[in-house]
């Protein structure tokens, strides 16, 4: 997709990458409708009972299809960064695109294809709503399930049981970030110089139409039948009948006459607005202070924000419980079930998104735009209104999207956190999926998937704004 | 026998035409320059040499082989056409060593391991990269860099090598170094070269005969003496200044 001319590779950069937006829990619900025995609609139409998703295999392989992105996004950026030349020497010295390919290009990848599997395993790790939806039914426990499961026991034993779990989580992620660090020290070559030559494409001739065929087979079975198969049952009134006696509205009645549903909805939507200007504003401060101030010690305090985001949710979570629920000694004062505790988690889980993308807008403009400003007139707060927030502003809009999708449909954390009158999208969704009508938890999926829609299209225009 | 032929070659990049149509002949042996300034056309026209870059119509020849025609089709991708090059920001691969770099052409021609040891260890000397040849290309200094690359162009004794501005990340003393460096294997050995460059002085002490560039036209070719006596138009008068 980065550096080859098969067909339509502005289609599969987009659309195929949409998943990273998509929720996880979302495939999860996906699969169940596709692959459960019996009624399964890939069961029905494949006229058997071959598939079940409530195994191992089925566990392995809605992880792997709902987070396929997190490995080709950095990938692909990390082979389009590649300077050309490394690989247009080795042809001139003789190699075959083939031998190009296994002796140049693929090595000189090797720390960023590490690096993507590291960050998968890591994501593996925390995810909570695959292992819940599927893992639970086909009695798979994974270690955020059973924190889950420990602390809705309820009581300090819960709590207890539940902490001494995600002590196993933490280790675990601690290793991996280790690793990824060693991995960083390790291969800091840099593979891209300071002048390129022109991005040529290596051209595959016979093997264009087969690299096509491939991907557009990913895109099918990992993006369009999954999503496919949530949008068709939402308008189903019986699972898996396939006939169009059986299409109606009903399951988009009953979400939307649901109090839940209605209060999850305004819940969610408020705290990703929110919590996503509280981002973007916390971002703005930090990024400020340590990239043009220069204050000392705003890059221990970059540090600091960026932290909680390798820190998995499950643990984020019972942190924030432990901290905010007990009301330090005060009961009235407790935050449990509120959601300002909500907020909190999820400012704290996001933030790192937010200084990540306004920072590196901050590098990149020149002290030089700013000290002409000041040449030709304006004061400190002239400079940063006139010339910085205007230039700053695309990054801001892209960071407050990629802070507010993801809170949209947030699980992990919102599981352990909500109360009655604070559910999100989130908990009613795996709730309606758990215990009473899969159905209707389509026709939220469904909702929600065209919200997300609609972010990463705004998002995509965002990205041509930039002046920087 | 000509080394190197180009006829008619054109090249468009969407709706601008980079060379809109060039023919240029050079000896077995030439040392020929592209002079001209950024944006000439000239990296391009090495590169569609190369085979890196497909002309838009045209015809190349290297050695009296065509290695690309627009009609009848004929195209002959870089590995085939035995060339060798030297990248203006050297693209040494960083994770092989340097005497994996440099050996990495003749591997390819599959030749016998003694056989590689042996040449490795005489180009290394050639170039005096003695004793480095384990060092990862960013273990070296930009100078020795540029040596290894120019190595890694030479080491399977091609009959053409480009090279495509490759002093121009130097500094002046280095790049004296590097000009002496490259008339010295130009002596010892019998091979036509190219070398791009916007820097008269460069081409004027390498040169056999110069090139000058300019909207992707030839402008006027000859010795360093025709152009400087003999300009044969306002934009080689004006380019060219002692």
């Amino acid at each position: 997709m980065a550096r080859t001319d098969v067909y339509a590779t502005r289609f599969f950069n987009t659309w195929l990458l949409f998943p990273f937006f998509v929720p996880s829990y979302l495939f999860a619900i996906a699969w169940v409708v596709l692959a459960l025995p019996q009624v399964g609609l890939l069961n029905q139409w494949l006229g058997g009972n071959l598939l079940n998703v409530y195994s191992f295999f089925g566990l392995v392989w809605v992880t792997c299809n709902a987070f396929l992105p997190m490995i080709i996004t950095p990938l692909t950026q990390s082979f389009k960064k590649m300077d050309p030349s490394l690989e247009e020497a080795a042809r001139i010295c003789g190699a075959s695109p083939l031998k190009t390919f296994l002796r140049i290009s693929l090595p000189c990848q090797w720390s960023s294809v590490l690096g993507a599997a590291l960050i998968f395993v890591f994501i593996t790790l925390s995810s909570f709503g695959i292992p819940a939806i599927i893992g639970n039914p086909a009695k798979l426990f994974v270690l955020t399930t059973q924190i889950y499961t420990f602390s809705k026991m309820g009581g300090i034993r819960g709590v207890e049981q539940g902490f001494i779990v995600s002590l196993w989580l933490i280790l675990f992620a601690w290793i991996l970030a280790s690793l990824g660090r060693k991995l960083k020290q390790h291969h800091s070559v840099a593979l891209t110089t300071g002048k390129f030559s022109r991005q040529s494409l290596v051209a595959l001739g016979k093997w264009k139409l087969p690299a096509f065929l491939f991907l557009a087979g990913l895109f099918t079975v990992f993006v369009l039948l999954p999503l496919g198969a949530l949008v068709i049952s939402s308008f189903f009134k019986v699972a898996g009948q396939i006939s169009w006696s059986n299409v109606s509205l009903f399951n988009y009645h009953y979400v939307f006459k649901l109090q839940e549903s209605r209060s999850a909805l305004l819940n969610s939507l408020s705290l990703a607005v929110l919590g996503a200007l509280t981002c973007c504003g916390l971002g703005l401060l930090i990024s400020y202070s340590s990239y043009q101030l220069k204050t000392s010690g705003a890059g221990l305090l970059e540090k600091i924000a960026c932290l909680p985001f390798s820190i998995p949710g499950t643990i984020l979570a019972l942190a924030c419980v432990v901290s905010f629920g007990s009301g330090w000694g005060n009961p009235s004062l407790s935050l449990f079930g509120t959601p300002f505790l909500l907020w909190i988690a999820y400012v704290g889980k996001d933030l790192a998104i937010a200084v990540q993308n306004i920072g590196p807008a901050f590098q990149q403009i020149d002290k030089n735009l700013e000290e002409a400003g000041r040449v030709f007139g304006l004061g400190p707060l002239g400079v940063f209104d006139r010339i910085l927030f205007p230039l700053i502003f695309p990054a801001l809009k892209s960071a407050f999207l990629l802070c507010a999708l993801p809170m949209l449909s947030e699980l992990t954390m919102s599981v352990l956190l909500f109360g009655p009158g604070t559910e999100t999208l989130g908990t009613l969704i795996f709730q309606l999926q758990d215990y009473s009508n899969p159905l209707a938890a389509c026709a939220l999926a469904t909702l929600l998937i065209l919200f997300l829609g609609l972010g990463t299209l705004l998002l995509k225009g965002f990205s041509k704004e930039s002046h920087l | 026998m000509m080394s190197i032929t180009l006829r008619k070659l054109t090249k468009q990049f969407g709706e601008t035409t980079i060379i809109p149509s060039l023919d240029l002949e050079i000896g077995s042996g030439e040392f020929i320059s592209l002079l001209g300034p950024s944006g000439c056309g000239k990296t391009t026209l090495i590169r569609m040499i190369a085979g890196l870059e497909h002309p838009s119509s045209g015809m190349i020849a290297l050695e009296d082989e065509v290695v690309f025609q627009d009609e009848p089709p004929r195209y002959l991708p870089p590995e085939k056409r035995n060339i060798g090059m030297v990248f203006q920001n050297y693209a040494l691969w960083p994770h092989l060593s340097i005497g994996e770099n440099i050996s990495f052409p003749l591997e390819c021609r599959k030749i016998s391991r003694s056989e590689i040891t042996d040449r490795t260890r005489q180009i290394l000397d050639q170039v005096q990269l003695q004793g480095l040849e384990a060092r990862r290309p960013h273990e070296l200094s930009g100078g020795q860099q540029q040596r290894a690359a120019l190595a890694r162009a030479l080491i399977a004794r091609p009959k053409v090598v480009l090279l495509d501005e490759p002093l121009s990340n130097l500094d002046t003393h280095l790049r004296e170094e590097m000009c002496d460096l490259i008339s010295e294997i130009k002596k010892a050995n019998p091979i036509t070269m190219i070398y791009v460059t916007h820097d008269q002085k460069e081409a004027y002490r390498l040169s056999d005969r110069i090139a000058v560039i300019h909207q992707g036209k030839i402008e006027q070719l000859g010795t360093w003496q025709e152009l400087t006596q003999n300009p044969r138009t306002n934009f080689v008068k004006s380019f060219i200044r002692m």
